[in-house]
């Protein structure tokens, strides 16, 4: 009998999975968001540099630069994780440059340590691990 | 005289037989050595100790300087190994404009010696310490970090913040080194204080815990900073005071790089199953450690706007007085 109630147990035990578009199965009303932050890499990546990746809630915010979490990126990270209430969101993505001469111009900045921006539209869903990647134009 | 004989033997039969052995005596002190190797460094550093005898029971007991030094004429070298028969040696010179640190010892100063040597990358190295009087030589072995300690994160770069909340860790990365296992960071936060228009600048010092990276292929050694923890921290260091308002300024990272051997030192005085200090040795003929330790540190790193918000109104640290960003920005204004 006991035994029966611990396979039982476990067999309801919650299972997190990882992955984008993943099924996760948690008891909060959440889903994750899972921003893969990457760029164009036209010049060497050594010489590219994140400065921020950010969320709003509406596009206004999102012009107006009202965030509401922010990331600490790193150079050694491209995924970045957010657990949300399910909804829509704008992500805010910048990276900075650190070419000589005009390397910087050919890659779309206006020169050296100028930044490009990235933003759009994301949605979190309940129970599931949404994958987005960082749009660079 | 076979009546003398006896008579000796029975003494030395009633000497043997005496019961009284001398459980606590004085042993011979035996030298301490702690050389840790620096590459960022052109001079190596060796400290030179001796240990002395201290009788249970007896808390309030000081060694005089006398005890804690070693006072005898030695010879200091360290000796790169390229192979068994290929070294080369350079010797040390006593140095006394080190002054040691406040504590228990009442030495006014350290025994050291400096030796004027670049630390090569992964070689293997040799300290030596040969007293003439004696014939008694020291000597322990070491192997040197294959790369300089190199540090991903945190990074300035001009827009980039840290972020540190409940729900969000900042981590310190630097690229695993071989032969350099042990890493910590100290993370200080830096605040200032207004109180009737006097501004004083304070910090907060938060070490982190040990990290061990025994494997070189992973190539990021990484120590996660609890947000949560930091605004515990927050919290509990620093007192709510009446008509004081607090700014946030930034944060300072400290980040130390160990070898192997001063590794396994540290994991043998951490284990609590662990009898001895030393069970984990690094000399022949004195106990010390000698390994590698390099440091790099980083200045600045900005606060994110809701790490200032999340002080100035987060259910841990509202009560202390820090201005939220919009505070912190329009007296900017004012004063420019």
């Amino acid at each position: 009998m006991v035994i029966l109630i611990s396979v039982l147990l476990l067999a309801c035990d919650k299972v997190v999975t990882d992955g984008s578009d993943t099924v996760i199965t948690h008891d909060k009303n959440t889903g994750i968001l899972d921003m893969a932050f990457v760029y164009n890499q036209i010049i060497p990546a050594s010489r590219l540099r994140k400065v921020r990746l950010c969320l709003a809630y509406t596009s206004d915010d999102l012009y107006l630069g009202k965030f509401f979490t922010q990331a600490n990126v790193s150079e050694a990270v491209v995924h970045y994780r957010f657990e949300l209430p399910p909804g829509d969101y704008f992500y805010y993505a910048s990276v900075t440059c650190y070419c000589g001469g005009d390397s910087c111009k050919t890659a779309g900045f206006l020169g050296p340590d100028n930044i490009i921006a990235a933003g759009g539209k994301v949605t979190v869903v309940k129970g599931l691990v949404k994958g987005y990647t960082t749009a660079f134009h | 005289m076979k009546l003398r004989i006896s008579a000796l033997a029975f003494l030395t039969v009633i000497g043997a037989c005496s019961t009284d052995v001398e459980l606590i005596a004085p042993g011979d002190p035996i030298p301490v050595v702690y050389c840790l190797l620096d590459p960022e460094d052109s001079i190596q550093y060796v400290r030179i100790g001796s240990t002395y005898s201290v009788y249970p029971g007896d808390t309030n007991f000081r060694p005089d300087q006398k005890e804690i030094l070693v006072d005898q004429e030695m010879s200091v070298y360290l000796s790169i190994e390229y192979t068994d028969l290929s070294q080369k040696i350079t010797f040390g010179y006593p140095v006394y404009n080190i002054q040691k640190d406040s504590g228990w010892f009442p030495s006014t100063v350290n025994q050291m010696y400096a030796i004027p040597c670049r630390i090569e990358p992964g070689a293997r190295y040799s300290l030596y310490i040969h007293f003439p009087a004696t014939n008694k030589i020291i000597h322990g072995e070491t192997v040197s970090f294959d790369g300089m300690l190199s540090v991903v994160d945190p990074e300035l770069v001009p827009g980039r913040e840290a972020t540190l909340l409940n729900s969000t860790d900042y981590y310190v990365r630097i690229h695993t080194v071989t032969y350099g296992p042990i890493f910590q960071s100290t993370m200080t936060f830096r605040y200032a204080e207004l109180k009737n228009g006097i501004r004083k600048d304070k910090s907060l010092v938060l070490p982190q815990k040990f990290i061990y990276q025994y494997d070189p292929m992973v190539k990021y050694c990484e120590q996660r900073i609890s947000g949560e923890r930091f605004l515990i921290e927050v919290a509990r260091a620093i007192q709510p005071e009446e008509k004081v308002r607090r700014i946030p300024l930034g944060l300072d990272f400290h980040v130390s790089l160990g070898g192997s051997d001063l590794a396994l030192k540290i994991q043998a005085e951490n284990n609590t199953q662990s009898f001895s200090i030393l069970e984990v040795n690094s000399f022949d003929n004195a106990i010390g450690v000698f390994s590698c330790l390099t440091h790099a540190r980083i200045f600045n790193v900005p606060l994110s706007r809701f790490t200032i918000d999340t002080l100035a109104l987060g259910p841990q640290t509202r009560n202390l007085g820090f201005l939220t960003a919009a505070q912190i920005d329009s007296m900017n204004y004012e004063t420019h």
